[in-house]
């Protein structure tokens, strides 16, 4: 019984997987924008101290030494020194503080 | 890609409605915080200090958050309240002093309604003070409206009064009439063409040291003594012909430089005795004026009748032409008492020599050279008398129109004498 709940999952998550690629793809060729058509997370940042990310959908957690969100894609984290938000709603969020790294997952 | 605007927090709105800045205390905050984004709540300054979140929240989102608080088991801490809202309920039994400060704000605005000074600018022959009465003479005054205020008017009206001033501008410059004016300083005036033809007459009687004669017949040459009335120079010119015969006349304007030398007498008596001043006090006193009413702090009671007094008024102004009609300033008191006294000989003597100076002075700005001067000072023991002759040089010379007799008596003469 588990056994075919395992293999169903396995197959939806391949599928989903060729899916995303295809549209990887439709939207390289016909030169469309990513945020908007993948759900792509936009991240703009100046320098080491400031951070802006947008299209994110929460925040996982947030610590002065890291903040995770979720966007539609994967998860973002941010690491660092003295992290502090400026701003934060449902377009964006403005991170500032000593950024050290910033990881996709 | 369509880059959207970044969410710019405009602090000074939000000051105007008003934030409060919260603690979150609980497990998920962050459930809290994403619900927070779902709802379009925007949140600020969210920091992480020791475990607890704080943030800013706008005062009206601050009461759509009680769901979600339920909902996310958070506590809320209240720490600071910022904005106008907590400003005007903290201070509200101070409404009075707001309504004052507003009133105050009103009247200030209903004053700069008006004209509260009129200066003047570039003018020289005519004071302040003429101007300024024929100003009000003409219905411009302190504390009129500036709307009321014609400039075009007022500068055709000032230009017509008078001839000497050339060009006239007159603005207005917060609630102040800046009028400025510009008069003919030089000496192009045109004269009057009413006499074609005349004699020039001495005006003073001595002798001639110099003369020039531009048109007419000379009468008189250097160093020939004049009397007063004397004809200088005749107007009539006789027209020859080549065997010296007189065939006619034409009358001309005498025109000449005639400079003559004389003596003048000058006597002058100075009293020894004079009333000394003695000063004993100098008191200082501030007023207050609004509109004409004038408030002096610690009024003085004294006797004006001798005393000296020097009044200092300054006008209230906020900005550069932004006068009020308040003014304010000191009145300096100089009480003396008077005490006969006598000047001593060097004193008087001195007096009497400034005297005599300053009256030269008034003849060198007629345009008289004085020579020799032979005053001699006799002082005496109650007076001191400076008399004698002054020697001076100076342009005499009138105009005289030629009478019709006078020049029809000279054409029979010279008929009967052909």
């Amino acid at each position: 019984m588990f056994g075919r709940t395992n293999r169903k999952k396995k197959a939806e998550k391949e599928t989903e997987k060729k899916g995303i690629k295809a549209m990887e793809l439709i939207t390289e060729s016909l030169g469309l924008p990513k945020d908007t058509v993948l759900g792509a997370a936009l991240v703009r940042s100046i320098g080491n101290r400031e951070l802006y990310v947008e299209n994110f959908r929460s925040i996982i957690e947030y610590t002065e030494r890291k903040v995770r969100l979720q966007t539609k894609t994967c998860k973002l984290t941010i690491e660092g020194k003295c992290l502090f938000i400026e701003y934060y709603n449902c377009e964006e969020i403005k991170i500032t503080g000593y950024i050290m790294a910033i990881q996709y997952e | 890609m369509n880059r959207k605007a970044g969410s710019h927090l405009n602090p000074i709105i939000y000051y105007m409605k008003g934030y409060v800045t919260i603690a979150l205390l609980g497990n998920s905050p962050e459930r809290f915080l994403n619900m927070c984004n779902y709802k379009k709540i925007v949140i600020w300054n969210l920091q992480n200090k020791n475990g607890t979140y704080e943030c800013c929240i706008a005062l009206k989102d601050f009461w759509e958050i009680k769901p979600i608080v339920k909902k996310t088991n958070v506590h809320i801490k209240v720490l600071k309240k910022t904005g106008v809202p907590f400003f005007l309920y903290n201070n509200r039994k101070r409404k009075l002093s707001y309504i004052s400060v507003v009133i105050f704000f009103m009247c200030l605005f209903a004053m700069s309604k008006f004209c509260w000074s009129i200066e003047f600018e570039g003018n020289q022959k005519y004071t302040d003070e003429v101007l300024m009465n024929f100003v009000k003479m003409q219905g411009y005054h302190h504390g009129m409206a500036l709307s009321k205020i014609e400039c075009e008017q007022l500068e055709k009206l000032i230009r017509s009064e008078y001839n000497d001033i050339n060009w006239v501008s007159a603005m207005i410059d917060g609630t102040k009439l800046i009028i400025k004016v510009k008069e003919n300083t030089g000496l192009l005036t045109i004269e009057e063409e009413t006499i074609r033809s005349c004699h020039l007459i001495a005006n003073e009687s001595g002798k001639i040291v110099s003369m020039i004669t531009r048109e007419g017949v000379p009468m008189v040459s250097v160093g020939d003594e004049v009397e007063k009335g004397q004809l200088l120079v005749s107007g009539i010119l006789q027209l020859k012909d080549d065997s010296e015969t007189i065939i006619g006349e034409e009358l001309v304007k005498a025109d000449a430089d005639v400079t003559i030398e004389r003596k003048i007498p000058y006597e002058n008596q100075l009293n020894r005795a004079y009333k000394k001043r003695i000063y004993k006090k100098e008191k200082q006193q501030w007023f207050f004026k609004i509109f004409d009413y004038r408030f002096e702090w610690l009024p003085m009671k004294i006797n004006l009748e001798q005393a000296e007094v020097i009044s200092e008024e300054k006008q209230v102004k906020i900005f550069e032409n932004f006068y009020l009609p308040f003014y304010y300033g000191k009145t300096k008191v100089k009480l003396y008492e008077e005490e006969d006294a006598y000047y001593t000989d060097e004193e008087i003597i001195n007096k009497a020599s400034n005297e005599l100076e300053y009256y030269f002075e008034k003849l060198r700005k007629l345009g008289v050279e004085i020579i020799e001067n032979n005053v001699k000072m006799l002082v005496n023991e109650k007076t001191v008398v400076a008399s004698g002759t002054i020697t001076i040089r100076e342009k005499i010379g009138i105009q005289e129109e030629i009478k019709q007799e006078e020049f029809t008596e000279e054409i029979t003469q010279e008929y009967e004498y052909n």
